[in-house]
């Protein structure tokens, strides 16, 4: 493979909750725990896992909302989280854009679909006068709105419409890599279906990156060409798509993905399942060595007491487990 | 096997300020002791409508229920007064709602909230109910049911409550459990652990579930029979495996085509063009017309749910016996275009 867009290299973000009277921290949250992996250009890394396992965190560390606690995000080989003067940060900051999870709080009340798309090309000085207004339209055009929509206000729109606009939002200032955060899980099957048609058609159009992040292992399928799967704020395993939703190794992507309900009954009715026992540990006391342990029906003596590295088990193919080695 | 719910010609709307909304049109149906049937829908659809009205917990007004009849083991629920439904509710019939955090009151303990089912129904005192409590969470597997008891619904993780909950429904063993979306709001592992319990308790007490859900994966894995709802309407109704086999309704395969499959590779998505329809502005022909990509002249009438094989009825024009199309509709020719 080619020269990486984005390399994230050993990168941990923790939150303090609580600090003792001394200021000391009492109560830590690692949110995200020394996790690296690289993004080629051109691609979509599909990244899954549950509630609370970090991939909010990590997709916001990756834009630049957070500031990391440990380790570098490197775009094209520059760390975005270090001064580079004023010029070089708002270069980063138009390369790498977000579409958030919620079209509903995720676009201002109080400002027209056209103002919400035209603040960007302000702050970055991109265009003015004709030449604003004409990109303007041809964004919302762009993302199958009508250009007359500008006029509106988010909450005359619906929830697909509005998902368009902050795609709309995000494409605005030509970013190369854009980071989509559970960008259709508040949407409608049906519309759902339209957005991820709308963000493969425009990867073609304008050779975008992206880094995909949602819950819904089908559909980080059908989009993804690799897929990282996150456990309590690590990468438990990594891989080609096709690779791993056909040899899944680490025992929480088996589980993960034997749990996913096939819309088949035919199917459904002789397949196994693989019920993992109890809830997700807390990610404030997580299990000592490997995260899953507790959770593993394969966990041997070892895996309580060191963490596994992702060690490559096959060309791209990633794991973290003791087992596989 | 005997009916167990029969609702009949179920119409409910709602009074808002922008108009009347036509929430549940028309809605007719039956569940058999022991079944899961399923409802599936969008957001809107009237699927959680059509559950309130069984249950009687409309909120009226803005709610009406303008006409139909629900008939539990032949009885009349909707010419029952409040005081005879709560006795029905919780004993015969009970509900599981989609998000457990706010249906569980916060300021209860779990212990209390479930004795209270005992004292209501079996009138048992405090001391005797917590007992069946605790013999409650032990049957869905919560793991040190007695330290449980103690414990406010926040203590809890989200797979915990929607067990409480669960525990809760099944107490006083009841015919017919509502479950609507009752995982939406869970990770896919907890989900599975959910789906697994409920078809548990299915098969050892033979409770009969409507489950409703937007999860066309979740409905394959627990249904015998499945209802389509779009627009305050059943369009299709079916056995699971045919629905999911020969779908006879555009919208239907339009949903099915809509969701990637996680066992395979997936060759593009089939989007259904258009927004859901506005149900202040009801047309009179086809519901699903506008955005219907088989649309035809006669659409503009309003369908009859016509018979496409056994049980298996759909409300399209297409399965007309007049229509040129209903051979292609029968072998699943939906597929083709």
């Amino acid at each position: 493979m080619n020269t990486t867009i984005l390399s994230v290299d050993r990168l941990s973000k923790f939150f303090v909750l609580n600090r003792t009277f001394l200021g000391n921290a009492a109560a830590t949250v690692k949110a995200v725990d020394t996790v690296s992996f690289s993004i080629f250009p051109g691609e979509t890394l599909g990244l899954v896992g549950e509630t609370g396992c970090g991939k909010s965190t990590l997709a916001r560390t990756i834009a630049g909302l957070y500031s990391p606690t440990e380790g570098k995000v490197l775009f094209k080989g520059q760390n975005i989280h270090c001064d580079h003067g004023k010029e070089t940060n708002m270069l980063f900051k138009r390369q790498i854009q977000m579409i958030f999870q919620d079209p509903y709080s995720s676009l201002n009340p109080r400002m027209t679909i056209h103002d919400i798309i035209e603040e960007p090309l302000n702050i970055h000085k991109l265009a003015k006068g004709k030449e604003k207004e004409a990109r303007i339209s041809s964004l919302l055009l762009q993302v199958g709105l009508n250009p007359e929509y500008g006029s509106r206000f988010p909450h005359e729109c619906s929830g697909g419409q509005r998902q368009r606009v902050g795609i709309a939002r995000a494409l605005a200032v030509s970013p190369e890599l854009i980071v989509c955060d559970e960008p259709i899980s508040a949407l409608d099957v049906s519309i759902q279906a339209q957005i991820i048609n709308l963000l493969e058609q425009l990867q073609t159009e304008l050779r975008l990156t992206y880094l995909f992040i949602a819950h819904d292992l089908s559909m980080v399928r059908h989009i993804s060409t690799r897929v990282a799967v996150m456990y309590l704020g690590s990468l438990v395993e990594l891989a080609s798509t096709e690779e791993l939703y056909s040899h899944p190794l680490h025992p929480y992507t088996q589980a993960l993905l034997s749990a996913i309900p096939i819309p088949d009954p035919a199917i459904e009715s002789h397949r196994k399942r693989i019920l993992l026992p109890g809830d997700i540990p807390s990610p404030l006391d997580p299990p000592s060595g490997c995260k899953f342990h507790s959770r593993c029906h394969y966990a041997m003596p070892i895996c309580q007491k060191s963490p596994p590295e992702l060690t490559a088990t096959d060309l791209n193919h990633y794991t973290a487990c003791h087992l596989v080695k | 096997m005997p009916v167990l719910l029969d609702v009949q010609n179920l119409s409910v709307i709602f009074h808002t300020y922008a108009g009347t909304v036509r929430a549940v049109n028309n809605v007719s149906f039956t569940v058999n002791q022991g079944k899961i049937i399923g409802i599936v829908g969008e957001s809107g659809c009237g699927k959680s409508a059509t559950a309130q009205a069984i249950m009687g917990i409309l909120p009226q007004p803005p709610a009406e229920m303008i006409s139909g009849g629900i008939y539990l083991d032949a009885a009349e629920l909707t010419a029952l007064s409040e005081k005879e439904l709560q006795h029905i509710r919780g004993k015969k019939m009970s509900m599981i709602f989609q998000d457990p955090m706010t249906a569980l009151n916060p300021v209860l303990t779990i212990g209390l909230q479930i004795a209270e089912m005992f004292m209501h129904h079996q009138h048992l005192a405090y001391k005797d109910a917590l007992l069946q409590a605790e013999k409650a969470l032990y049957s869905v597997d919560i793991p040190a049911p007695k330290a449980r008891l103690e414990q406010y619904p926040h203590q809890l993780s989200g797979g915990m409550r929607q067990r409480v909950m669960i525990a809760m429904a099944l107490a006083c063993q009841p015919k017919l459990i509502i479950a609507d979306e009752p995982t939406t709001a869970l990770d896919v592992t907890i989900q599975a652990q959910i789906i697994d319990l409920l078809r548990s308790k299915n098969q050892k007490l033979g409770t009969s579930i409507i489950l409703i859900s937007h999860d066309l994966g979740v409905i394959a894995s627990l249904c015998q029979r499945v209802l389509v709802m779009y627009a305050g309407e059943i369009i299709e109704a079916a056995p699971a495996a045919d629905l999911y086999r020969l779908p006879a309704h555009p919208y239907t395969y339009g949903l099915l085509q809509s969701v990637p499959r996680p066992d395979r590779k997936n060759h593009g998505l089939l989007s259904i063009a258009g927004q859901p329809p506005n149900l202040l502005k009801i047309s009179s022909g086809c519901s699903f017309g506008p955005r219907c990509s088989y649309s035809m002249e006669i659409c503009r009438q309003k369908p009859p749910l016509l018979s496409v094989g056994e049980q298996h009825a759909t409300r399209c024009w297409l399965a007309h016996t007049d229509s040129p199309h209903r051979q292609m509709l029968l072998q699943g020719g939906l597929l083709i275009k």
